[in-house]
């Protein structure tokens, strides 16, 4: 069944292309809810409720553009909604950007362990560090969707990197 | 340029990071799905009850209509059989039978001047308006309404009436053209005369405020007076009072007695409307079986003993009095019936093969490795089974599959009232309509209960025929207490049941009806 036909099923409501679809795209979707999440357990949560609001708002996609973007950045809402309730989004600007670093090599790091340190990372700085780096939003857009200003988000960002560098490094020593 | 490295790591290694979650996520994700489908399968029905709703509001405002349509006509011969009575008597006159004119006149006038007293006593009583209102009213109108219908007999004073010009003049005119008819015109002449008379009588008896009651006996008087005139007198009567120039104000006369018409119907209306509708709760134990061997889940299930569940039936009755024996009703009713299939046993599968699973039944993801099948026809298999190895034990529960389903219902039913006393009886009868709202099939046995999914082939509208009998007592003018025992035969519950599946359901449907 064509990505088109398996949409428009879904927009029925025919319970066996939901699966469908679900199972095309639960990989990459899960990977998602991984990085923004804090641990497994919550990527699923937020893996469940990202699929239900797609399901929910499928009606709304009139196939312009591309659908995976589309789920994706339906993952990310969702899963920025969730967080956006809690507080300690809101941080105050600190400049924090220039820390003196130590050069160094990185190791063959595990793709779980550098899983592991976003998902350790406090929630502002990880959402920060995903928007940012491997999702490719703008300082302007991640402040607008976390309701917080482009300068916590550089700060926020920034504190992410150091803390990720730091836990990168103590994994060299390690190793070596 | 460190910075961008720490980046580079993680967009290398995690930005197209996917993985692939455990299958309970799905689980959970179909699960809410179906709650979600559930509820949102809630708001076209209530679409569709609503529809029922309006069509039934509809049926009832149009009977409703029917009816007070119909009872202003028994109002009016009541309240009106003065002038009813007059215009019976005076139509069949034609110039022929002109002879016997006067004394159908002599009687309107009887008739017309007790029925004055009589509308004025029935008319403050009813309405409760000031005693002078209602008695310049009424006094207008008893000497109005004799002046419509007289003319009615001879065409020429009706038309003189619609151009505005005075009864007198008129009725002098035809005095002088018609000779031979003279005795009896002037008898209606009398009559005009008379009650032109009594307009003008009435018309300055408004302003006063002196017992208007004896307005009507006045004009009783009047009449008897004029009766004993002659014609000619009559015509000189009727001058000196255009003379004088008191012209009767024919619009408003005539607008009284449309004004007050409507006004007694609107008071009778209002008495016989009472508690007209009654609404109440209800409850009964239904019991659902079926006529028939068959198995509503598969043929398989044909030959297994069966039996029906008592559940509950609730909700809400409204009904209208069409007549005093006739009442149609309707409401809302959430319904749960049960029905369980014995004997049955089931077993799980790693390899469950398509074909043995139930076709009507969609398995949820749990039980989609049952294997379910009747005592009977796993018995034998088994007995071939264990020939070929003695050893092996059997993996299969014995237990029961109970299929419950739940409907919103919504009845509309008419009862008629044998007895319509404290102790009623009535007989009912009617149709549900009845919307799927729960579908479940469950596997029991020994205590432990699971869920195997949900019927496909149950329609999510079907239609049952009702009869049954209610026994109702009445407490206090507002209050009825109410038993009805009903049967009720579904007619399309089942879109694919095996073996003639013919369901019913038997409840004794208990509440208590207030009137309003």
């Amino acid at each position: 069944m064509s990505l088109k036909k398996l949409i428009q099923h879904c927009k029925k409501g025919d319970r066996k292309a939901q699966e469908q679809l679900y199972r095309k795209y639960a990989s990459i979707l899960f990977g998602l809810c991984l990085k923004y999440s804090r641990n497994k357990t919550e990527a699923e949560d937020n893996l469940h409720d990202s699929f239900l609001t797609i399901f929910e708002k499928i009606d709304q996609f009139k196939f312009k553009g591309s659908f995976e973007g589309w789920i994706k950045r339906i993952t990310v809402n969702t899963v920025l909604q969730k967080y956006r309730k809690d507080q300690y989004l809101k941080l105050v600007t600190e400049n924090t950007e220039e820390e003196a670093e130590v050069d160094y090599e990185f190791a063959d790091i595990q793709l779980s362990t550098l899983l592991q340190y976003v998902q350790e990372l406090p929630t502002k700085y990880r959402l920060t560090f995903n928007l940012y780096v491997l999702d490719g939003y703008t300082h302007k857009e991640i402040s607008e969707m976390l309701g917080t200003s482009q300068g916590t988000s550089k700060s926020n960002l920034s504190r992410a990197r150091m803390i990720l560098r730091e836990r990168i490094k103590k994994e060299n020593i390690n190793i070596a | 340029m460190k910075k961008k490295r720490i980046d580079k790591l993680y967009q290398e290694k995690l930005k197209d990071f996917g993985q692939i979650p455990d299958e309970h996520v799905w689980a959970s994700i179909a699960s809410s799905l179906d709650n979600k489908k559930k509820k949102r399968r809630v708001i076209p029905i209530w679409w569709r009850l609503g529809g029922v709703a309006s069509v039934l509001a509809i049926v009832l405002f149009l009977v409703f209509q029917t009816g007070s349509l119909k009872t202003p006509e028994t109002i009016l011969t009541d309240t009106n059989n003065g002038p009813s009575s007059v215009s019976e008597e005076v139509e069949p006159v034609n110039p022929n039978d002109l002879e016997a004119f006067p004394k159908i006149n002599s009687d309107v006038t009887t008739t017309t001047s007790n029925k004055s007293q009589d509308i004025t006593s029935d008319t403050i009583e009813l309405l409760n308006i000031p005693a002078i209102q209602v008695a310049s009213e009424t006094g207008q109108r008893s000497t109005n309404k004799p002046a419509n219908r007289i003319p009615g007999v001879a065409s020429e004073d009706l038309n003189s009436e619609k151009s505005n010009t005075t009864v007198a003049n008129n009725t002098v005119g035809v005095s002088k053209t018609n000779d031979t008819i003279e005795d009896i015109k002037s008898e209606r002449l009398i009559g005009n005369d008379r009650l032109d008379t009594r307009i003008v009588t009435a018309d300055i008896q408004k302003n006063k405020s002196t017992a208007e009651k004896n307005l009507a006996e006045a004009a009783a008087e009047q009449i008897a007076m004029d009766a004993t005139k002659s014609p000619r007198d009559l015509v000189s009567d009727k001058k000196v009072i255009d003379n004088t120039s008191v012209l009767v104000p024919e619009k408003n006369s005539k607008k009284s007695i449309f004004e007050d018409i409507p006004a007694e119907d609107v008071t009778e209306l209002s008495e016989t409307n009472d508690a007209r509708w009654t609404i109440g709760p209800k409850v009964a134990p239904v019991y659902f079986s079926s006529l028939t061997q068959g198995s509503p889940i598969h043929s398989s299930f044909q030959n297994n003993a069966k039996s029906g569940n008592v559940n509950f039936s609730y909700g809400l009755s409204v009904s209208y009095n069409v007549s005093k024996k006739l009442q149609l009703r309707s409401g809302i009713h959430k319904v749960d019936y049960g029905y369980d299939t014995n004997d049955v046993s089931f077993s799980s599968s790693l390899n469950a093969a398509t074909n043995s699973l139930i076709n009507n039944i969609d398995y949820t993801l749990s039980s989609k490795n049952l294997v379910v099948k009747s005592v009977s026809s796993s018995a034998a298999k088994l007995a071939s089974e264990s020939a070929m190895d003695v050893a092996a034990t059997d993996p299969s529960l014995d237990g029961r599959m109970i299929q419950e389903f739940g409907y919103l219902e919504v009845p509309v039913e008419l009862t008629y009232a044998v007895f319509d006393r404290k102790l009623g009886l009535n007989v009912i009868g009617g149709v549900s309509s009845l919307f799927l709202i729960n579908n479940s099939v469950i596997l029991e046995s020994e205590g432990i209960a699971t869920q195997m999914g949900e019927a496909n082939n149950i329609n999510d509208v079907n239609l049952s025929t009702n009869i049954g009998i209610g026994f109702s007592y009445s407490v206090g003018d507002k209050m009825i207490i109410n038993l009805e025992p009903m049967f009720k035969y579904q007619l399309n519950t089942f879109s694919n049941a095996a073996g003639n599946f013919r369901p019913y359901s038997i409840g004794v449907y208990s509440g208590l009806t207030f009137k309003f």
